[in-house]
């Protein structure tokens, strides 16, 4: 992955380097990604057939990007870190492992008198503001500008944090490599966390996800985000449908399209580890974004306490 | 000169010095638990931390002492600036601690920034951003104790 920052680099860079990088380069290469530049996917669940060409493309395509881990791995300290290890379990694809980017979640719901069979290809969503990439405490995640959430398998420490922040707990641990065994591997991290970074190596190149071009069904579509939500909302419209993922979290570049209430999918699905819930889910990232304007606000209270002071000492 | 006037800044026990003190600790923790570690050491078992293991609870806290140390920031700098630069020089550990905490400041910023929908960084740049907040908070906290333990004032008179 040529933009990805290699980890032995990244462990003997300075300090001072760091710091001046910070300050100094870091608004030049921020950039807008709002909107426009993003990319979505919508999916027509009424089409699927569960066929798994889709899982099955996602393996093939992305072999290169499973771990290798190295065994033994170390011992845990304290103990309540476990090791975890997928990679004897490689052909499990009823969930999501680091070894299985998709799956397909099947139910039956019964919904206005009508029995639908229902299939659902589950990957992450790639939120637009997604907090795995925003909260990772080591910057080991990346969104791309066309809005791919991206983990670095060279920068994670397998802390498992982007799990346990993503409202649907995609990413998924393999211990026994990564950056960790470099730093101290038994104390600090436990492997590299996986998901589904939406092909975008093949995007980059003018492809497809795999995903997509294996489907037999034309399930998926992937397009501008605005063309995509249109495309989703006349899809519905047309169903008497439902949609999922355009406002979930804020909104994501993940839309489904259901014949079925997704209330009445959520309950149906086989939910649990690995294996996604369909709830309404709120914008985990604007009770902070909101709580930024107080920082706008409190330097500017503190001057005018200051002035005040002054104001009052020397008239 | 009454006890204690003979420095300024942070350096008298004012109301000022605990909001200071408070909100650095506070900062401090929740800084160091938007790592995964509070769960993983046990902290979070202590009874009433268990908040520590949840990282959008430790963000929002991280952001409201943030406010409140913004906002002592500001008024000690004008305050120095209005009233006492005439009577009271930076001493050499103040001018470091005042460096560090304009480090913190700028770098913390820049990731508030970061975590505003719509505005995305390289992968490097966040990196080194995050890692650089995190060596200067260390570094903070290791200056502070050195200042503690030698009694080292921010300020000295002229």
């Amino acid at each position: 992955m040529s933009h990805q920052i290699s980890r032995r680099l990244f462990l003997k860079g300075g300090l001072a380097a760091a710091g001046t990088l910070a300050a100094s380069s870091i608004p030049a290469a921020a950039s807008i990604t709002d909107g426009t530049g993003h990319l979505a996917t919508l999916l027509d669940i009424s089409k699927c057939i569960a066929c798994g060409a889709c899982v099955e493309a996602c393996s093939e395509t992305n072999q290169s990007k499973y771990p290798e881990p190295e065994k033994p791995f170390p011992k845990m300290v304290p103990s309540r870190a476990k090791n975890v290890d997928w990679s004897e379990k490689r052909d499990v694809d009823d969930r999501l492992t680091p070894y299985n980017w998709l799956y397909i979640q099947s139910t039956y719901v019964e919904h206005d008198g009508e029995e639908h069979e229902v299939n659902i290809p589950r990957r992450c969503m790639h939120c637009t503001n997604p907090p795995c990439v925003k909260l990772c405490p080591f910057g080991a995640a990346e969104q791309l500008k066309n809005g791919i959430a991206l983990i670095n398998d060279n920068l994670c420490l397998g802390g498992a944090k982007c799990k346990t922040v993503c409202p649907w707990k995609i990413p998924e641990r393999q211990s026994g490599l990564g950056i960790y065994l470099d730093i101290l591997p038994k104390f600090a991290g436990n492997g590299v966390m996986y998901k589904c970074d939406r092909c975008y190596d093949r995007i980059a190149q003018g492809e497809q996800p795999a995903c997509i071009e294996a489907c037999p069904e034309d399930v998926q579509t992937i397009g501008p985000r605005d063309d995509i939500i249109r495309q989703a909302h006349a899809l519905a419209k047309e169903m008497n449908g439902y949609i999922y993922g355009e406002n979930e979290n804020g909104g994501t570049n993940t839309i489904y399209v259901s014949p079925v209430p997704f209330d009445k999918l959520n309950k149906a699905i086989e939910k649990g580890k690995g294996k996604p819930h369909l709830k309404p889910v709120k914008d985990h990232m604007a009770d902070g974004n909101n709580l930024a304007a107080a920082l706008a606000i409190a330097p500017i209270a503190g001057i005018a306490a200051a002035v005040g002071k002054f104001y009052k000492m020397t008239k | 000169m009454k006890a204690n006037e003979d420095q300024s800044g942070p350096n008298r026990k004012t109301l000022m010095w605990y909001l200071y003190l408070i909100s650095m600790v506070l900062l401090a923790f929740t800084g160091f638990g938007q790592m995964p570690i509070y769960k993983r050491y046990y902290i979070s078992d202590i009874p009433g931390l268990a908040w520590s293991a949840d990282f959008y609870t430790t963000h929002l806290i991280h952001y409201i002492f943030s406010a409140l140390f913004l906002g002592i920031a500001a008024y000690v700098v004008f305050d120095h600036l209005l009233l006492k630069k005439k009577r009271f020089a930076l001493t050499l550990s103040g001018f470091i601690r005042s460096a560090i905490i304009a480090g913190l400041v700028a770098t913390g910023l820049l990731l508030v920034i970061y975590n505003f929908s719509g505005v995305a960084f390289p992968m490097w740049a966040a990196a080194t951003l995050l890692v650089a907040h995190m060596t200067l908070a260390v570094a903070l906290i290791v200056t502070g104790l050195i200042v503690i333990i030698r009694k080292m004032p921010w300020t000295v008179p002229n």
